[in-house]
């Protein structure tokens, strides 16, 4: 199964790139992609994606144009996509 | 003359927004409103001196403006309100200069510090609207507060690199800031990576946000976050909502 992760803010310049696809389990919850990105990639991808284990709550995540609000009850579907933002501001 | 009998455009009024009032839904009754309303700008920089301009041009009554310390060099790729010949003075008195020679019927509310906790409540009492164009999450949480609390509309903007995002919050009916981001990203950095046409772009539609708001004209970015990445030029539409429990305003309006 593969789902789009597109990144915004610091998570973009984390990652290295705008957007990838990636592969996942089936019936996958949003918060397993992210727990899965982070472990694969590690720093410093993952010390914007988690907090001491957790997913940071100061991420913003949508999912198909949906903000989701519970990311480990949200399962995400073959050809999904997922934007992860950190939050940004003025300046 | 009453708030349903507002006194008619003057004719000077009536010239510089000739290209705006026949806009249609708008007219000479939203020139009124954007001239009887007050608009909260913190802070005046990238994004803010944008706003400012623009809300300043349009012909908005009353802004007040909160941006403390004085010009440095790296201001100048984007806080288009600061001059080189103005380096090391005051970033407010630059920002009122600039204004004023654009705009003298502006009731300018000019103040040489950031929002912070202890002037945030008055701050916000004083604008019909507010927007957010400030740096700091201490202070955007600040300010949300307050709004939320007034029951004052936000226009939050915001940039990085290449990116930005806008939305427009209504305090008891759209999500707040702290709907979406609960806590203060340890992670940020007071200065980061942007261009001033990024600030400079997210900040004219943050003007017209705030324009649609007080002259009730179109339809608000409301319940929607709008994402822009200028490094391929695609915009995405986020359906976003209330956060159940959200500290800010989790019981208002609800």
């Amino acid at each position: 199964m593969s789902v789009t992760v597109e990144w915004f803010g610091q998570l973009r310049d984390a990652a290295q790139v705008g957007e990838e696809d990636l592969e996942t389990e089936p019936a996958a919850s949003v918060a397993d992609v992210l727990r899965a990105i982070a472990n694969a990639r590690g720093a410093p991808l993952s010390g914007l994606l988690l907090r001491g284990g957790d997913i940071a709550r100061t991420l913003f995540v949508s999912l198909d144009d949906e903000q989701v609000t519970d990311l480990d009850g949200t399962t995400v579907a073959d050809g999904a996509r997922l934007v992860v933002m950190t939050p940004i501001s003025g300046g | 003359m009453t708030a349903d009998d507002p006194r008619p455009l003057s004719d000077d009024e009536r010239a510089v927004y000739a290209w705006q009032v026949t806009v249609p839904g708008f007219g000479e009754v939203g020139q009124q409103k954007l001239r009887d309303a007050s608009v909260l700008i913190s802070r005046v920089g990238g994004l803010g001196s944008v706003v400012a301009y623009e809300l300043a041009a349009a012909g908005v009554g009353r802004l007040v403006l909160a941006h403390g310390g004085d010009i440095k060099k790296s201001d100048l790729n984007r806080q288009l309100l600061m001059t080189w010949d103005a380096l090391g003075t005051s970033r407010i008195a630059s920002v009122e200069r600039r204004l004023r020679d654009l705009n003298p019927r502006l009731d300018l509310h000019c103040i040489a510090e950031n929002v912070n906790d202890e002037n945030v409540t008055d701050l916000v009492a004083r604008a019909d609207v507010v927007v957010d164009c400030a740096p700091l999450f201490e202070e955007r949480f600040a300010m949300n507060r307050a709004a939320v609390q007034q029951g004052k509309p936000v226009v939050e903007c915001a940039m990085y690199e290449l990116q930005a995002q806008i939305t427009t919050m209504i305090p008891g009916r759209t999500a707040c800031l702290a709907c979406l981001h609960p806590e203060i990203p340890p992670a940020w950095k007071r200065e980061f990576p942007v261009f001033g046409a990024v600030s400079g772009a997210v900040a004219c539609l943050g003007a017209m946000e705030a324009i649609k708001v007080i002259a009730d004209l179109g339809t608000p970015l409301t319940d929607r976050l709008l994402t822009m990445d200028l490094r391929d030029m695609t915009t995405r539409t986020i359906r976003i909502a209330r956060r159940v429990g959200c500290e800010a305003c989790g019981g208002v309006g609800q």
